[in-house]
């Protein structure tokens, strides 16, 4: 079973925000993930009702205290910051949440489920332990570049991703990937426990335990 | 070092300085208020025109620390967002009320009205049912100028 474990939030951001955690876990994706992951999101197409979630979330998926801390860093939360998020949308229209791959499937069910957004970082680009920080400027470990003030997760290297967002593509766990870090972030206004609970979740589902 | 000297560990300098980072925090809790309103407005008549009345120019492409002026400009984004939401939930329901007015001339008076097609979504009703005035035998109908009010039977 994946241990849960959480992460330093440097000092800076806690006086800033306030109540700020980082939960990660490694997990070995099993080869049954992919197919219980599309079993999963066609049970939950069934049952969700996207529609009357995103009305209520003022037209997202993830829990209301997302939203107010992407407006409070900077961002427009009418739009969703993920691709994944923004793909999801379409379940309004359709009525199906659709299925990509085992890491992306597992990600949209516990964000349908538990409305916490993670992130899934491939293994051999990082390794932790990671941290919750502002950045000096530094780039990200594949080179993107950053601002002074960027909040990002990062590992002893430097930044692996945003706080907020889509990681670099060589940095994202994809479909091929051996090894996930499956990253959350708790925000003010939601509880430790869902977000500590939504990577154990996703953990599980992939670890398929 | 002295509280206002800038601490090289910091991201920014500005965040430096004690008194901002209470103003800071005051003007986040402002925005965590105006951002609830925003939703609540949001939950009571979720459209996609009313949605875009909500979008505002993003301060920042990344999320990042937001110095007091740029959550000032958040916050005062986020007022101008919330009236422009009011503003277009406000004639959306105007919308609405004369659409059903028209609803109602239509079946009082179909002949005044042909062609004239209205949906659930022009009145403001769920699902996806559709009133049309329509003649009645096609051709023959049309011909004589016998018309109709003809409601679909909703979704596919």
């Amino acid at each position: 079973m994946a241990e849960v474990r959480a992460g330093e939030v440097d000092p800076v951001l806690l006086a800033e925000f306030g109540a700020l955690e980082l939960w990660t876990a490694t997990v070995t994706p099993v080869r049954a993930a992919a197919r219980a992951g599309r079993d999963r999101l066609g049970r939950l197409s069934g049952s969700f009702h996207a529609a009357e979630r995103i009305r209520e979330r003022g037209g997202r998926l993830l829990d209301v205290a997302y939203p107010t801390f992407e407006r409070q860093t900077g961002l427009d939360p009418t739009v969703p910051p993920t691709a994944l998020e923004r793909d999801a949308r379409e379940v309004v229209v359709t009525g199906a949440l659709a299925s990509t791959h085992p890491v992306d499937d597992v990600r949209l069910a516990v964000l349908a489920e538990v409305g916490v957004p993670l992130t899934a970082l491939d293994a051999t680009a990082t390794t932790g332990p990671w941290r919750l920080t502002a950045t000096h400027g530094e780039p990200y470990r594949d080179g993107t570049p950053t601002s002074s003030g960027d909040l990002v997760v990062a590992d002893a290297v430097g930044p692996v991703a945003p706080v907020v967002g889509d990681p670099p593509r060589r940095l994202a766990a994809g479909p091929k990937a051996r090894q996930v870090v499956l990253c959350a972030v708790r925000v003010p206004g939601v509880a430790s426990w869902e977000v500590s609970e939504a990577v154990w979740r996703a953990a599980n589902y992939l670890a398929g335990t | 070092m002295t509280s206002t000297e800038p601490r090289p560990d910091l991201a920014l300098a500005i965040l430096d300085a004690p008194e901002t980072v209470a103003s800071r925090r005051g003007l986040r809790d402002q925005v965590a208020m105006l951002q609830e309103r925003l939703r609540r407005t949001l939950e009571v008549d979720w459209a996609p025109e009313v949605l875009a009345a909500a979008a505002v120019v993003p301060v920042a492409e990344r999320p990042r620390l937001l110095d007091l002026g740029e959550l000032e400009r958040v916050r005062d984004d986020l007022v101008a967002s919330l009236d422009a939401v009011r503003v277009a939930v406000l004639a959306r329901r105007e919308r609405h009320l004369a659409n059903r007015a028209l609803l109602e001339r239509m079946f009082d008076d179909p002949d005044a009205h042909r062609g004239v097609r209205l949906t659930t979504d022009d009145l403001g009703l769920p699902g996806c049912c559709r009133w049309q005035v329509s003649p009645v035998l096609g051709v023959v109908g049309r011909l004589a100028g016998w018309w109709r009010v003809k409601v679909s039977s909703g979704c596919p």
